[in-house]
C-alpha cells in the first residue's frame, strides 16, 4: 500500500510546487495596486473607464506581453492634447487593449523602435503629465470585439483589502419631499426614488479618499428591485452605458457629482417595509444596511 | 526651285530654338527666398498704455506660445501683451486660454487679456481652423465651444479619440477601432466608416481642407495606408486610396491644401505629397523629423521645418517636390512656427521673426 500512495503523493506535491511557482493569472498590475480610483464610480461628471494607481516613479510595466499602436508624448504639436498626460496603448492579441496613462515617458517614445512589449519590460514611469495631482498610471483596458472598456480588476490578481464599502445618507425622495433613512415617520405609499451615498475607501492615502464600488442592489421586502455591476461600459445610441446588468447612463446611476446614486424607484404600499441596500467592492467586501419603517 | 528646302530649314531651326528655350531658359538671376520683416523680442515689456489695450485687442495681431510664454505681436512687430503659460494654452489671432494641468474652469480671455468668458470643464482645450474644442479629461469625448463660453454640441464616443480636424462646418474624428466620423455643425453624424488595415485599426490622420471639400486619413500599420474623399452634392466620396512606407505609432503630422488639393504628410523616409490622382505622389526623403506643416497658397509652396539634433530648418518646396530654400536655425531651444496668409512665424531663442517668401 505504501509503495503506491508515494508516486500520487510526489505527483500532487509537484503540483503544488508548479502552481505555487508560477501566477495563475494571465495578467500582471502595472505597478504595486494603491488603488485611488475605481472602474465606472462617478464623481467628475461621467464615468471613469479605468483605475488610478497611486505610484511616484515606479515603473510601469504591461499587464500582459503587447505591440505598441498608439502613443503621445505630452506637448506633441501633431495632437490633440490629451489630459491622461503622455501614454502608452498596447494591444494584446487581436481583440484587447490596455492603455497606461500619466507616464514619464521622456523623449524615447518618439523613435519608437521598440514596438512589442513583453510582460516584464518597463513602459515608463509612473508620472504627473496630464491632468493628475497625484502621481500614478491611470490603466484603462478596451475590448476591441466587444467594443467596450472591460473592468481591470475583473482581469488582474485580487488585491488585498479587507475594509467594507459604506452606505450613508439614505434618502427616499420623490417631488417636494425627501424622508431620509432610517425613519420612524409614517411614509406614504406610491412611487419613491431612493438615493444613497454608496462608496468604499482607498488604502492608499492615510486621508478621507473615497471610491466606487463594484456591486449596489436594492431589496424591498427581500425582493430584489435595483441591481447594478460594474463590469463594463458600452456606448449604445451615442450614450455610454453600464453593462451588462443594468444599461444604465451616468445620468441615470449618479447625481452630477460625488457618490450619490440613484438606487431605483419603488411603489411603496401600505404596511410594515423592509428596504434593504447591498455594496460590494472590487474585492469582494460586502455591507449591507436594512431600514424598517411604516407605510400608509 | 531651290528656296523650299530653305524655308523649312529655317521653320526646323526654329522649332528647335523655342524647344530649347522652353526645356533650358536662360536663369533670370531670381529665386525664391525667405525674406526677414521684423524680429520681436519676447523678453521686452510690452509696448503699450493700459488704455490702448481696448482698441489694441480689436486690432489684429498675431497670436504665439513660446515656451513657457504666451503672447501677442502687432503687424508691425511690437509685442502688445505677454504672460506666462501655466500647463499649456491656446492662441488664436482672437483670444486665448492659459489652462493649468487639472484645469477645472477655463477662462477665455482677448489679445489684451481682457477676460471674455469661462468654461467650467475638466478636459483640455485645442483649436483647429479657428474653431475651438475641449477634449474630455479621459479622450473619449469632445465638444464645440466658442470663445464666448457657448457649448455647440458635446460627444462622447466611449472610445479614444486618435486624431481629430475641422474645416468651416464639419469635424472630422479618427477613433482608436479605425472609425473615422464626420460630424456636422451641430455635431450630428454625416458619415461614419470603418477603416481597418490588418489587425491594427487605430486612425492617426485625419485632415480636412478649409473649405470642407476634402478629407483624407491614415489608419492602420503593416502597412500604414491613407484614403482622400472629396465632397459631393450626395456626399463624400472616395477618390483615391494610397500606400505609405511608414510605420508610426503616434499622431503624424499632416495637412490637406485646399487650394492644391494636396494631402502633405510625413513619412518615415521624409515627407510625402498625395494628390487626387493615382500618380500623383511626390516623396521628398529627408534625415531629420517633420515639425510642423504650413501650406502657402500665396507662393505656390509649403513651408515646413524638420528638427534634428544641430537644430532646426525650414524647407520651401513646391507641389510637384522641387526644393525651393532651406534656412537653418541652429537652436535647441523650444521652437514654435506658422503660416499665416504668405507670412510665417518662427520662434526660438525667445525672440519672433517674421518673414514673407519673395523673390530675390
Amino acid at each position: 500500500m505504501k509503495s503506491k500512495k508515494l508516486p500520487i503523493t510526489l505527483i500532487f506535491l509537484l503540483f503544488c510546487d508548479f502552481v505555487g511557482s508560477r501566477s495563475l493569472w494571465a495578467y500582471q498590475w502595472p505597478v504595486e495596486p494603491r488603488i485611488l480610483s475605481v472602474f465606472a464610480q462617478g464623481g467628475r461628471g461621467g464615468f471613469e473607464r479605468g483605475i488610478h494607481i497611486l505610484a511616484s516613479g515606479s515603473e510601469v510595466k504591461p499587464i500582459e506581453e503587447g505591440e505598441l499602436v498608439f502613443s503621445y508624448l505630452e506637448g506633441s504639436t501633431a495632437s490633440i492634447p490629451y489630459p491622461l498626460g503622455s501614454f502608452l496603448v498596447l494591444q494584446h492579441g487581436s481583440t484587447l487593449r490596455s492603455l497606461y496613462a500619466h507616464l514619464d515617458l521622456g523623449s524615447s517614445v518618439l523613435n519608437q523602435e521598440k514596438k512589442i512589449y513583453p510582460k516584464g519590460d518597463v513602459l515608463g514611469k509612473s508620472g504627473l503629465t496630464g491632468a493628475t495631482s497625484m502621481g500614478g498610471v491611470s490603466l484603462l483596458v478596451y475590448d476591441l470585439e466587444a467594443k467596450q472598456f472591460v473592468n481591470p480588476f475583473l482581469l488582474l490578481p485580487p488585491v488585498k483589502d479587507t475594509s467594507r464599502p459604506i452606505i450613508r445618507d439614505v434618502r427616499l425622495e420623490k417631488k417636494e419631499k425627501t424622508v431620509p433613512l432610517p425613519t420612524t415617520e409614517i411614509v406614504s405609499r406610491g412611487m419613491w426614488e431612493v438615493t444613497a451615498e454608496v462608496f468604499d475607501l482607498s488604502g492608499a492615502v492615510p486621508t478621507f479618499w473615497p471610491m466606487g464600488v463594484y456591486k449596489v442592489s436594492l431589496y424591498l421586502n427581500g425582493q430584489e428591485r435595483f441591481m447594478v455591476t460594474m463590469d463594463t461600459l458600452k456606448e449604445q445610441e451615442g450614450v455610454t452605458r453600464v453593462h451588462p446588468s443594468s444599461g444604465l447612463s451616468y445620468d441615470q446611476l449618479y447625481f452630477k457629482d460625488g457618490f450619490r446614486m440613484k438606487l431605483g424607484t419603488v411603489n411603496l404600499n401600505p404596511g410594515v417595509l423592509n428596504l434593504e441596500i447591498a455594496a460590494r467592492d472590487f474585492v469582494g467586501n460586502e455591507k449591507n444596511q436594512l431600514y424598517r419603517f411604516r407605510v400608509e | 526651285m531651290n528656296d523650299k528646302p530653305h524655308r523649312y530649314g529655317f521653320l526646323l531651326y526654329s522649332l528647335i530654338l523655342i524647344g530649347y528655350i522652353g526645356l533650358f531658359p536662360l536663369p533670370l538671376g531670381k529665386e525664391l527666398l525667405l525674406d526677414l520683416q521684423w524680429i520681436c523680442s519676447i523678453d521686452a515689456p510690452v509696448s503699450i498704455t493700459e488704455n490702448q489695450g481696448t482698441q489694441l485687442a480689436k486690432e489684429k495681431s498675431i497670436g504665439f506660445v513660446l515656451g513657457k510664454t504666451l503672447g501677442y505681436i502687432s503687424d508691425a512687430g511690437d509685442l502688445v501683451y505677454k504672460e506666462s503659460v501655466l500647463h499649456a494654452a491656446v492662441v488664436t489671432d482672437r483670444g486665448f486660454i492659459n489652462y493649468s494641468a487639472i484645469p477645472e474652469v477655463l477662462v477665455v480671455k482677448d489679445s489684451r487679456g481682457n477676460i471674455l468668458s469661462t468654461l467650467k470643464t475638466e478636459g483640455y482645450p485645442f483649436m483647429r481652423k479657428d474653431r475651438l474644442f475641449i477634449v474630455s479629461a479621459d479622450g473619449c469625448g469632445v465638444a464645440e465651444v466658442t470663445l464666448e463660453g457657448e457649448v455647440r454640441w458635446k460627444k462622447d464616443f466611449n472610445q479614444l479619440i486618435t486624431s481629430m480636424d475641422a474645416g468651416t462646418t464639419v469635424t472630422a474624428v479618427g477613433l482608436w477601432d479605425g472609425t473615422l466620423l464626420l460630424l456636422g455643425p451641430t455635431g450630428e453624424v454625416i458619415t461614419q466608416e470603418k477603416l481597418t488595415q490588418g489587425p491594427y485599426s487605430v486612425i492617426y490622420l485625419s485632415a480636412l481642407t478649409k473649405d470642407d471639400r476634402m478629407l483624407g486619413v491614415v489608419f492602420g500599420l503593416k502597412p500604414q495606408r491613407g484614403i482622400l474623399w472629396e465632397k459631393t452634392p450626395t456626399g463624400y466620396k472616395r477618390v483615391r486610396s494610397f500606400q505609405l512606407s511608414s510605420d508610426f505609432r503616434r499622431p503624424m503630422q499632416g495637412i490637406l491644401d485646399a487650394n492644391t488639393g494636396m494631402f502633405i504628410i510625413e513619412d518615415s523616409e521624409g515627407i510625402s505629397l498625395i494628390g487626387r490622382g493615382e500618380k500623383e505622389t511626390v516623396r521628398i526623403a529627408l534625415k531629420e523629423r517633420i515639425g510642423a506643416i504650413a501650406a502657402s497658397p500665396i507662393d505656390g509652396l509649403f513651408l515646413f521645418c524638420t528638427q534634428q539634433d544641430e537644430g532646426y530648418k525650414i524647407r520651401g518646396i513646391t507641389y510637384e517636390g522641387r526644393k525651393v530654400f532651406i534656412k537653418s536655425l541652429p537652436t535647441r531651444e523650444p521652437f514654435w512656427f506658422q503660416g499665416v496668409e504668405g507670412a510665417y512665424f518662427v520662434g526660438f531663442n525667445k525672440r519672433i521673426l517674421k518673414y514673407r517668401v519673395v523673390l530675390g
